[in-house]
């Protein structure tokens, strides 16, 4: 079963929010990744986002455990999107590698 | 400007004379709102003289300058859309204020009608005034704890682009304080804490969880913002209690002074070469592998379709 949520039905074609990215990933994402195969994070008709936003969204999710980074996946970004998309991926992951050496 | 107007602190009454001034830039303008917030909470007397004589006086009124100060004063004109002409400066936080996204998008398209379509090439302009607005606006809200101002301004004589923000809140220094940042020393000065403050990863509120879990600040903003002045040939500017951080593209060192007098709040400028603002994402790209965010070699390429 796939997780699959369109951002600017949500947010609109500006995703610059933190607060409300973080808000959001609580409610309407952390509770359904292990119930769900994949989750996609679809950006249709979203034109621009900030660094706030992904961070909040992307990177908090990621580094929450690996089996998030096995099951996200991308939708229709554009340049401006995915080289923060990619930031927030990166940061996701070193978060995640961190807790890791700290549980270890 | 900032010592000038610090002064204003130790008096019960304040004069601010208008009728010198035939220009004034963004930073100016949210700095004397912000000022005069901050004395209006004080219950300081705050009195505006030759406001109908200054040569801006309805540029003034027409940017709402002065009714954001708290002045209504009669207006001998009709109040047409603002266009692309000029930016109407912008209340963030506080009742009434516009979200986040909005306040960001109506400065990018004042500023650059224009460049609003697909096209990265094209975008450029756009795309990187809405981006740095909405981060510098998302900063006010999470951490000043007063509302700000914002402003953005073109002048084709010098091809500068300027956004500038201004709150009278807590300042750098006592974010990180407040928050029982771990970074935070007991003799701290505000140059320290805004050299921190724009050390990429770094925020006063990186270590607290959020009521979503997670702290959703991870503190690249003011650093990314600090990299896309100078990378198009601009300048940064932040000051914060009596610190303040200048830096000019093309100069080796930053520069850092002290402040007579404290400013209560936070400012930062944000000036661009608009002809060197060029693809944003590419831009993007380049300084965030710049200040490490991108590691070098990484490739996310199979998350996206």
């Amino acid at each position: 079963m796939t997780l699959h949520i369109q951002l600017a039905n949500e947010f609109g074609d500006f995703l610059a929010d933190g607060e409300k990215a973080g808000a959001f990933r609580f409610s309407r994402i952390d509770p359904f990744v292990h119930s769900h195969e994949k989750i996609v994070l679809d950006f249709q008709g979203v034109r621009n986002m900030n660094s706030s936003y992904a961070n909040a969204l992307i990177a908090n999710l990621v580094s929450q455990s690996p089996e998030v980074l096995q099951k996200l996946h991308f939708a229709n970004c554009n340049a401006r999107i995915r080289v923060l998309v990619e930031t927030a991926l990166a940061l996701g992951t070193e978060h995640l590698r961190q807790k890791q050496f700290e549980v270890a | 400007m900032l010592d000038r107007l610090g002064a204003g602190d130790a008096a019960d009454e304040i004069a601010v004379d208008f009728l010198p001034v035939t220009f004034w830039t963004p930073g100016a303008l949210v700095l004397l709102l912000a000022k005069t917030q901050f004395w209006r909470k004080q219950n300081k007397r705050v009195v505006f003289h030759n406001c109908k004589e200054c040569p801006a006086f309805r540029y003034f009124q027409r940017i709402n300058f002065y009714s954001l100060c708290g002045l209504q004063l009669p207006e001998d004109f009709q109040r047409h859309d603002a266009g692309s002409r000029f930016v109407e400066i912008r209340r963030i936080g506080g009742e009434g204020s516009a979200s986040v996204g909005e306040l960001s998008t109506d400065i990018a398209y004042c500023i650059s009608p224009d460049s609003h379509v697909d096209d990265p090439e094209q975008s450029g302009v756009f795309d990187l005034l809405e981006y740095s607005v909405s981060e510098l606006a998302n900063n006010v809200i999470q951490h000043a704890k007063a509302p700000g101002f914002a402003m953005a301004q073109y002048m084709p004589r010098t091809d500068l682009v300027r956004v500038a923000i201004a709150d009278h809140g807590i300042g750098v220094l006592r974010s990180f304080a407040d928050n029982g940042s771990p970074l935070c020393k007991p003799d701290w000065t505000d140059a320290d804490a805004i050299a921190t403050a724009l050390q990429p990863k770094v925020s006063s509120k990186s270590h607290l969880p959020s009521p979503w879990g997670e702290s959703v600040n991870a503190g690249v903003g003011l650093t990314l913002l600090k990299e896309l002045c100078t990378q198009t040939g601009g300048h940064f500017f932040l000051a914060s209690g009596k610190g303040v951080f200048s830096e000019l593209a093309g100069r080796e060192f930053p520069q850092q002074k002290t402040l007579t007098t404290p400013f209560q709040g936070t400012i930062c400028v944000l000036t661009f070469v608009r002809s060197k603002i060029r693809n944003f994402p590419e831009m993007m790209h380049q300084v965030k592998t710049a200040v490490g965010l991108l590691p070098n070699g990484k490739e996310f390429g199979n998350f996206f379709s």
